[in-house]
């Protein structure tokens, strides 16, 4: 398989009140197209600071990233319309409604009207939204954000989706929809990379999984080889193994 | 044209909370009656040396106050109400110009600025007795002076998102900068406000062009920067 995103001695330092703090220290990554890549840790493993360069929201401090074949730093621009976010944080707008933060997002990526309504009203029916299309999202529960939500990362159809945390704080009902979706969304032949803290998803979703621990890449393997290499019988295993028991702020 | 949609979803929400405009129209009003009220009869009296009355020295400053404080309750808004809802990542993440974003909150707040002033002028004018015989001309001085206030205003409020005490810093760092704008609307109000002519104030209405059109492309240049983590 070729890879669709090319991490190279990737390293992000933020500094605050003089202080330097490494968040991402020279990491180095193959995303393979197609397939579905999962990036665990604990809290300040600099899971979504990795993710927040891949998706071009901040520059790396050293190293390069390629997304698709264009470079993240100098391409941006290139990046963003083939590359679907949905964020830890949903980026809703809660007085519009659900069909109207489609919209909003269907036009920032010039996706045309026709295509648009189609899709709007697939996607909307997909995550069983319909009857909500013309609620404000103000109103909408967590599970109805977070189905909004990735059903409008969507929605001009990307390459690559990139999903931070998709089932934190939602009901067993609503993980099986989000599971289901992105097995869908797999095999319609998308990349999909998420950031996570529940083991079970990374075992049973992804075909490969990335363990990170305070900024360095601990392991990258299938969920079964770590288990292998590692002499664990579960995930959760590896991830104890891997990163220790020590409880991170 | 993706900042006509960036205005369109700020105002389809504004227009359904009302939250800020209402805010913006109430806060102008209190100023303005408040004023009128402190001023009271005494400022009908005629300044023989200036040639004036007391209100027409008063009265032009008092209606700046009223705009730019009452601009201030939505341009603190402007970004905050993005930042909170994770929203501005969602913005920055989309293939949307930088500039993009800046023109698409310049206009909104434009249109929440104007819908404030069409509703306070009128009572400005009612309050302090003017007849104005050059209404054209104090419009073209509100429009270019309340352009200015945007420009600069949108750009500060993007810069002090990200801190904690926004709605404090904000007007302490946007006032100084403000300075030549407010002091050209308020000079070239006075004249209109005495039926004087426009070519009375060419000179005002060439700083606040100039202003305008400096801090729009200073705009368009930073802002890209102004929004990054």
């Amino acid at each position: 398989m070729e890879p669709i995103i090319e991490v190279r001695n990737l390293s992000k330092v933020f500094k605050s009140r003089g202080r330097r703090i490494t968040a991402v220290d020279d990491v180095s990554f193959d995303v393979f197209n197609g397939e579905i890549f999962s990036m665990i840790g604990p809290n300040g493993a600099g899971k979504s600071t990795t993710f927040a360069m891949m998706t071009t929201l901040i520059k790396p401090t050293g190293g390069k990233i390629k997304v698709a074949g264009f470079d993240a730093e100098n391409e941006d621009d290139r990046i963003r319309p083939i590359i679907g976010i949905v964020p830890q944080k949903l980026s809703l707008y809660p007085d519009l409604t659900a069909r109207e933060n489609l919209e909003l997002m269907g036009n920032l990526y010039d996706v045309p009207k026709k295509v648009m309504e189609e899709r709007i009203e697939y996607y909307l029916k997909l995550v069983n939204l319909e009857n909500h299309a013309d609620r404000f999202t103000g109103g909408f529960s967590g599970g109805m954000k977070q189905r909004l939500s990735v059903i409008s990362a969507v929605i001009h159809d990307p390459q690559i989706i990139f999903w931070d945390e998709p089932t934190t704080g939602l009901d067993p009902q609503t993980r099986q929809a989000i599971w289901k979706l992105a097995r869908k969304f797999n095999s319609e032949g998308k990349t999909l990379i998420f950031s996570t803290h529940y083991m079970d998803e990374a075992d049973k979703l992804c075909d490969r999984v990335a363990v990170m621990n305070a900024g360095k890449l601990m392991a990258l393997d299938t969920p079964e080889n770590l288990k292998k290499t590692t002499n664990s019988a579960t995930l959760e295993d590896v991830f104890i193994h891997l990163t220790g028991e020590e409880i991170r702020d | 044209m993706k900042f006509l949609e960036i205005a369109k979803k700020d105002l389809r929400a504004e227009f359904r909370t009302k939250q800020m405009l209402n805010s913006m129209v109430i806060f102008a009003l209190l100023v303005m009656v408040i004023f009128s009220f402190a001023f009271g009869n005494e400022a009908t009296i005629f300044i023989p040396n200036l040639k004036k009355k007391i209100i027409d020295i008063l009265a032009p400053g008092m209606l700046w106050i009223a705009f730019t404080f009452a601009g201030m309750l939505g341009l603190s808004r402007s970004f905050a109400g993005e930042k909170e809802e994770g929203c501005l990542d969602g913005l920055k993440l989309c293939p949307v110009d930088r500039s993009d974003i800046y023109n698409g909150k310049v206009l909104s707040n434009a249109v929440l600025m104007f819908l404030m002033e069409i509703a306070a002028l009128p009572i400005f004018i009612v309050l302090f007795s003017y007849d104005i015989k050059n209404l054209p001309g104090l419009i073209l001085v509100i429009i270019l002076g309340t352009f200015g206030f945007i420009f600069v205003g949108t750009l500060l409020s993007a810069l002090t998102v990200n801190t904690r005490t926004r709605e404090i810093l904000l007007p302490v760092i946007l006032f100084p900068v403000l300075i030549p704008v407010i002091l050209s609307a308020v000079t070239a109000t006075a004249t209109m406000l005495s039926n004087g002519d426009i070519s009375d104030i060419s000179g005002e209405l060439q700083i606040l062009v100039v202003y305008d059109i400096i801090f729009f492309v200073v705009a368009q240049m930073v802002f890209e920067y102004t929004i990054e983590d």
